[in-house]
């Protein structure tokens, strides 16, 4: 009887191990590209300096999700990637936000200068209207490319008309509209930041924002103007 | 019979014997069951037996038809007592291997060996000289002949000696080096010799391996281009025998003054070629030529020295792309960027955002594709291309698929489909959309796979197309090697018959070879094309490729696709190589257009007239800067003005015979004067004696082996005796053949005999009453 309970969990310890392997080769768990054909949008979320790209852990998958929800777009997950990492350039679109100051490598600002020549594009968001993010972003990209420095952006540009109408964004905390700011490559917008916690805004519902920067509606749409512009232009 | 042929015997032969039998059978089986019957029935006997006879009659004609009887007829020929000696006098063979000249050769052999044992054996010859055709000498002195023949026309020999005299020749013996560049009538001189029984004797001088020689073919380059767009002017060079590496320089001339140069090695035997790669920023038209200078290569000959084109730089025609996706995906944004350098292409995008939402872009005017994509040939029309992304027939009507195909068919405007697996499935198979595209889908619904990375393979059709010469320099196919790897492409069958295959995967295979990834079509006036590859964009984004090698690719894709039927005639040309004193044929046809509301016809005016003609050969060259040298000159008289009617879809064939080397243009104007299509055409002589220049014994024993004749090289055929002993041999055997069997009984009098047989039993029944 021993004996043939240890048989028998032997066996039910190979069954296993096989099915777990099946299953590996029916769902391949280490997909190392994005290029997969089953999703259109995926994105990046840039890692630098300190950070782990963590800040607004959720806030790529909410933007991704918000883009699908209003589109035919299937989702992807994000991944977290280096501006030096080779990997950068297998993402045409890469998310960055933060809270604090930041200074960009050489490497990095060489690397992605070559990232914008070859058509990707940046979403930045200054987390919880903290300026000392979006001061740093502004000062870093304008690094980047020879002749071109960041702007704002008025709202006659496309941005705020590729997918919902935005005549104004206003801001929650101040008398003033809330504008978008952009760097641009040889006329093509390659970069856009907001500096009013719209991440928080469509991720947390400006729960940690405290009530300040942009209202969850207009964060999500912004969102959703900027990814499809990005897609479009 | 033919003129000296003896009739030896005429036999007649069932060629089914086993089916005679059979049927024989059966009609003694049908006779004894008559026969039986009248018995029984009580018929006289001498009446059942004419009865039976008759029956009988017609019963054994049947089986005899049944075995197929055909008559054979053996004949022979009148005893022949000549030979024809041919001696080829082309330029081929005032080539000196080693030693003396191969013409010294065959007429050494001629007249020391073959005439003397000729006349020795009792037959005469008949002797000729030949190149580009046949000339009968009348005795031996006339083979004294310098070889300058412009072509080797054996054919055209053989025929001339077997018609010369009322008996053929007992056999055809040519003395040549067997190169022969004139073969239009070999079928029928074969033929000829084959059906009367005459053997082809050869004996080949030279040697095997031809002279080194170099040939500038011609130049190629865009007939026009845009002011500041780069473009490739290339020379086409054909190389044989050059064992040795020889370097050579290639100067272009543009409007007669030296522009740049090259110096090229090169070795072995085989076409190739080299571009310049150059940049007009004013328009207007400017005449390039190149030349090839040898840098002290021994041995070798420059067969052609020169070519020349004329290229137009003009502003581009503006073109309209229509891109529709059925999804939102990143291909749009990265094609609309490739396009943003040539302001001459405006594409206007048409995106699925959400089950019933539609994104446009660019569109120019308030109302254009406010309800999706166009249902009226009107609403297509302004555009010259549409490209179909994640796009599948059943997101399009039948109507909208139809109309798609009246703009390429009829508007001669270009299709590009694109996207992966989800696209291209078997749900294509039966739309009309199907019919479009070059490519052939699986019945499978969805044909699957283990997508692992790959390296695009791009085919030699593709490497030599113009779409794909992307790089700012030579060699302008360069950035190709950087391209990305790729993992997801849709899985098809094969390309259609006559498509263009451009890509292929590497190691996949399907039902007809590697998988094809893109494939281009001509479809009535337009071209259409598919490309399998999902997330094409990424060669752009690839951080080790050049964005601008991307850009060039999509630009000249579009162009090719938009511009294929854009002008309102298209010139053709039959023949891919112009002399000077032979006639040129061209086609004219004339594209059918939205605004042709009928279909009748429209009178054009063709001219033809020379853009340059070569005064003289090329001076010598001398650079820095060239001495001399053709000069484009201002327009002479017109070589042929014509007006003539053109209806869509009905070409006009022209021909003119231009009498100088040169360029020459070929225009056509509408009604009104104004241009509908321009080509201009270079015309040359080229040496082609010179062109292949080694003996050729597989020719040579490819005529014996089809006569029952010998081929033998000239060093294994020391004397003429051996040569004639093999010849009688041969014509002996040849002359004794069978005619071609007839078969006989199958005519109007043997229907007429077994239908008279017939009706004679029917009137004999009536009459006597039997049924």
């Amino acid at each position: 009887m021993r004996g043939g309970y240890g048989v028998a969990r032997v066996g039910w310890s190979l069954s296993g191990v096989i099915c777990g392997l099946a299953l590996l080769c029916v769902f391949p768990v280490f997909a190392d590209d994005l290029d997969s054909g089953l999703s259109t949008f995926f994105m990046g979320r840039v890692r630098y300096n300190d950070t782990d790209g963590a800040d607004c852990g959720d806030v790529g998958k909410d933007l991704m999700e918000l883009v699908s929800r209003v589109s035919t777009v299937k989702v992807q997950e994000e991944r977290r990637v280096m501006l030096t990492d080779p990997a950068l350039f297998e993402t045409p679109f890469v998310f960055m936000n933060g809270h604090n100051d930041f200074v960009l490598s050489d490497d990095e600002i060489s690397a992605l200068r070559q990232y914008f020549v070859h058509g990707g594009f940046m979403f930045a968001s200054g987390c919880c209207t903290n300026p000392d993010f979006p001061q740093a972003w502004r000062r870093e990209l304008n690094r980047v490319l020879e002749g071109e420095s960041v702007t704002p952006l008025a709202y006659d540009h496309l941005i705020y008309r590729s997918f919902y109408r935005l005549e104004r964004v206003h801001s929650l905390h101040e008398d003033r509209d809330i504008q978008l700011e952009g760097l641009f490559y040889q006329g093509r917008l390659v970069a856009v930041m907001g500096e009013d916690g719209i991440c928080c805004a469509f991720s947390e519902d400006n729960t940690c924002n405290q009530g300040r920067g942009v209202s969850p509606e207009d964060g999500r749409r912004l969102a959703v103007n900027i990814a499809v512009y990005a897609m479009t232009h | 019979m033919l003129d000296g042929e003896r009739k030896l015997m005429t036999e007649v032969t069932l060629q089914l014997p086993s089916a005679f039998r059979i049927a024989l059978g059966f009609a003694l089986v049908v006779l004894l069951l008559s026969a039986w019957s009248h018995w029984r029935r009580g018929v006289p006997l001498a009446r059942a037996a004419l009865l039976l006879s008759l029956r009988g009659c017609v019963l054994l004609t049947l089986s005899l038809l049944c075995g197929w009887p055909v008559r054979q007829t053996e004949t022979t020929a009148v005893e022949r007592r000549a030979v024809a000696v041919l001696v080829d006098r082309s330029e081929s063979m005032a080539l000196a291997d080693t030693g003396p000249t191969r013409y010294a050769q065959a007429h050494d052999f001629a007249i020391r060996q073959l005439l003397p044992v000729l006349e020795n054996e009792g037959l005469g010859a008949r002797l000729y000289l030949f190149a580009e055709d046949g000339e009968a000498v009348s005795d031996p002195t006339g083979l004294d002949r310098q070889p300058d023949g412009h072509r080797t026309n054996i054919a055209g020999a053989v025929t001339r000696a077997l018609g010369d005299a009322a008996t053929p020749p007992l056999a055809v013996v040519a003395l040549t080096d067997g190169a022969a560049n004139q073969t239009e009538a070999s079928v029928q001189a074969l033929s000829a010799m084959t059906h009367l029984g005459v053997p082809f004797i050869a004996v080949g001088f030279g040697r095997d391996r031809g002279f080194p020689t170099l040939t500038l073919r011609q130049l190629d380059a865009p007939a026009e281009t845009a002011p500041g767009a780069s473009f490739a002017l290339t020379a086409r060079l054909e190389a044989t025998a050059i064992d040795d590496t020889v370097n050579v320089e290639l100067l272009l001339l543009r409007d007669g003054r030296l522009h740049q140069s090259q110096t090229i090695s090169h070795r072995g035997a085989r076409p190739f070629s080299q571009s310049f790669r150059l940049t007009e920023t004013e328009e207007g038209e400017h005449h390039y030529e190149v030349r090839l200078v040898p840098a002290g290569a021994r041995g070798l000959r420059i067969l052609a020295a020169t070519a020349q084109v004329a290229v137009r730089v003009a502003k581009q025609p503006e073109l309209r792309v229509l891109y529709v996706q059925g999804a939102l995906t990143w291909d749009y944004k990265f094609v609309a960027t490739a396009l943003r350098a040539d302001p001459t292409i405006r594409i206007t995008g048409l995106t699925r955002t959400g089950a019933q939402s539609i994104f446009r872009q660019n569109v120019e005017s308030t109302g254009e594709l406010l309800t999706g994509f166009p249902t009226t040939i009107e609403q297509l029309a302004p555009f010259r291309a549409v490209v179909l992304s994640s796009l599948r027939p059943g997101d399009l009507s039948a109507e909208q698929q139809e109309l798609l195909a009246r703009f390429c068919s009829e508007l001669g405007g270009g299709l590009l489909v694109m996207g992966g697996a989800a696209t291209f499935d078997s749900g294509w198979k039966g739309s009309r959309l199907e019919d479009l595209v070059p490519i052939v889908f699986s019945d499978d619904r969805a044909v699957g796979g283990i997508d692992q990375q790959f390296h695009l393979e791009l085919t030699e059709t593709a490497l030599r197309h113009p779409v794909f010469r992307i790089g700012a320099t030579e060699p302008a196919t360069a950035p190709l090697s950087e391209l990305p790897t790729f993992s997801h492409y849709g899985r098809v069958d094969d390309a259609k018959p006559g498509a263009e295959v451009w890509m292929r995967h590497p190691t996949d295979k399907g039902p007809a070879g590697r998988r094809v990834l893109m494939a281009v079509q001509r479809y009535g006036a337009g071209v259409t094309a598919a490309l399998m590859v999902e997330n094409f964009w990424r060669w752009r984004m690839a951080g080790d490729s050049d964005p601008a090698a991307f850009d060039r690719f999509w630009r000249q894709l579009l162009r090719h696709l938009g511009q294929a039927g854009v002008a309102d005639v298209a010139i053709g040309l039959t023949d891919d190589r112009l002399e000077p004193e032979t006639e040129v044929r061209f086609s004219l046809e004339r594209r059918r257009r939205p605004a042709d509301n009928e279909a009748g016809a429209k009178v054009f005016e063709a001219r033809i007239e020379p853009v340059l003609s070569a005064q003289s050969p090329p001076s010598p060259v001398s650079h820095p800067g060239i001495q001399g040298g053709s000069q484009p000159i201002s327009r002479s008289e017109p070589m042929l003005v014509r007006q003539i009617e053109l209806s869509p879809g009905s070409p006009v064939e022209l021909t003119f015979r231009p009498e100088r080397p040169g360029l020459y243009r070929i225009s056509v104007h509408g009604p009104g004067g104004a241009l509908a299509a321009t080509r201009t055409v270079e015309v040359k002589a080229t040496d082609v004696e010179l062109l292949e220049t080694a003996r050729d014994m597989e020719h040579l024993r490819q005529w014996a082996a089809l006569t029952n004749g010998i081929a033998l090289p000239a060093e294994e055929c020391e004397t003429g005796r051996q040569l004639i002993e093999g010849l009688r041999h041969k014509a002996e055997a040849a002359q004794r053949r069978l005619r071609e069997s007839r078969p006989v009984g199958f005519g109007a009098w043997s229907l007429a005999a077994l239908t008279a047989l017939l009706v004679g039993e029917w009137l004999l029944r009536k009459t006597w009453g039997l049924r």
